[in-house]
């Protein structure tokens, strides 16, 4: 018999949940274009090459690679900053910065064997692009926020880390702190608020400024947050939700992705899981 | 109310035991009876017991906080959760077993190795560059050599009673496993403070 189904981790949407992706990533891209951000596109299909100097070894072995008809091997797009740095780096070096970029796209991951869930992945995000310091770190992590509140999503918190926090750690520790293995690093890390800055002067500044603005009680500091991916170069951050138990938004700053592409930029982005967004939604309701 | 997964079986009791002097009192009859999921004393804490393998699904899935579960099955599914604390019981290993003596490096191409651990089994021959037929079961494992099913075993051995009776040798460890404490990445955010106490009572416990 033919199969009639979908591979793991793939779905069809049928018109009522094509029409709820719709409106959230409406919502999301509201906040994003009333900041002045521009919709770019990529390709679902890149050289493995071109993105594959930027990836952690835990995305370089979650990419689906395949072979093209010239021999060349091509990786279906599993990271959208990988692209945008790319784009940006090639056709659009020229143009005047600071660079402000939103994307709408899936990516494509091979699937967690305990969750068999997402394969392709909806996302929306966005990568400010020749500028840094702790203002505009603080600018982008509001924005997340406000994101994040106009999806609808009301159980939810972000954690704050820097990849200074991780800095003169022995290469074992940090494995274990990426493993999430607390028993071998030898401690579980602290989480709270400023008292844990005392050298990281552009955090407090960061937090200073969201706090301002009032954003600053969904924000905690983690000195264990790391992430697997390896272009992140200064603050990193996380949106975690209370019914699903998921990180539906991540982002940070790689200051040093683009120079391997030849430009020198600094940049800040983050990402935005749609799927995940919309879990959490049904299980807010329920 | 936080829910917490152990696995049934003889990690039941000891994580009863142990939750118990850190002032967290559970039904002591609950790993006898019938019912899979028992609430504190307290009314804070809520315990399930389900089988081993289940353990990592249900606490990544966000089901339950947290979970107790030996390594052996943290390192075979590769799981992602958070790991707070090696709770030091239920100590095992799990070893390549033959039924000839023989060294480790002696091993060669193509033999068919049994095991409930593919994932383990296959990282272990893989780093020795040597390709291998595993044939995944679900239990009676030492049966496997007697019966030509395989040349060698991938098992989990505590005391190593079982193999002997079934005429085989250990011949090689790949890991040694004990029970871990481990959390769902999001309700270690959610709980953090509670988690913290919870571990360095539990930590303290453990070295006395």
């Amino acid at each position: 018999m033919k199969t009639a189904q979908t591979p793991v981790g793939v779905t069809d949407l049928i018109p009522e949940e094509a029409s709820e992706y719709t409106v959230i990533i409406g919502k999301v891209v509201t906040v994003l274009t009333k900041n002045k951000y521009e919709l770019v596109r990529t390709p679902t299909i890149e050289y493995y090459d071109s993105l594959s100097n930027g990836m952690g070894p835990n995305l370089q072995k979650k990419a689906i690679k395949f072979v093209d008809t010239s021999g060349k091997v091509v990786t279906l797009r599993p990271d959208n900053t990988l692209a945008v740095a790319r784009l940006v780096a090639t056709r659009l070096q020229d143009r005047k910065r600071p660079l402000k970029l939103y994307y709408g796209a899936p990516v494509f991951r091979t699937p967690d064997p305990l969750t068999n869930q997402d394969t392709e992945r909806f996302q929306v995000g966005l990568e400010y692009i020749g500028k840094d310091g702790p203002k505009v770190d603080a600018e982008i992590i509001k924005i997340l926020i406000d994101s994040i509140k106009a999806t609808g999503i009301k159980d939810f918190g972000i954690d704050i880390g820097h990849v200074d926090f991780v800095k003169g750690l022995s290469k074992a520790k940090k494995d274990a702190l990426i493993q999430g293995n607390y028993v071998a690093l030898g401690e579980i890390p602290k989480r709270g608020g400023k008292e844990l800055l005392t050298k990281n002067k552009n955090l407090k500044t960061c937090l200073t400024s969201l706090k301002k603005d009032g954003y600053d009680k969904y924000v905690t500091i983690n000195k264990g947050l790391v992430k697997d991916l390896h272009y992140y170069t200064g603050i990193i951050f996380d949106v975690y939700v209370g019914k699903t138990k998921v990180s539906v938004a991540s982002g940070g700053r790689y200051d040093n992705l683009l120079s391997k592409y030849g430009d020198a930029s600094p940049a800040i982005g983050f990402a935005i899981n749609i799927n995940r967004v919309i879990r959490e939604l049904a299980e807010q309701v329920k | 109310m936080i829910t917490i997964a152990s696995a049934k079986g003889y990690l039941l009791k000891d994580t009863i035991a142990l939750f118990a002097t850190i002032g967290i009192h559970f039904d002591k009859d609950f790993p006898n009876s019938r019912k899979l999921s028992t609430i504190d004393k307290s009314g804070e804490y809520q315990l399930l017991q389900i089988r081993p393998w289940d353990v990592p699904a249900y606490v990544q899935n966000g089901a339950a906080d947290f979970g107790v579960v030996g390594l052996d099955v943290l390192l075979e599914q590769e799981s992602k959760l958070l790991r707070l604390a090696d709770l030091k019981y239920g100590g095992c290993k799990l070893v390549v077993a033959g039924p000839k003596k023989q060294k480790p490096s002696s091993f060669t191409h193509n033999l068919t190795v049994a095991t409930k651990y593919p994932q383990s089994t296959e990282a272990y021959f893989r780093a020795k560059g040597l390709s291998v037929n595993i044939i995944k079961l679900y239990g009676a494992i030492e049966l496997a050599p007697a019966t030509s099913l395989s040349d060698l075993i991938v098992d989990l051995t505590a005391t190593g009673q079982s193999l002997k009776e079934n005429k085989l040798h250990a011949l090689d460890t790949l890991f040694s496993s004990t029970a871990y404490l481990v959390a769902n990445p999001v309700s270690f955010k959610m709980y953090y403070d509670e988690i913290c106490d919870l571990t360095k009572k539990i930590n303290k416990k453990l070295k006395k």
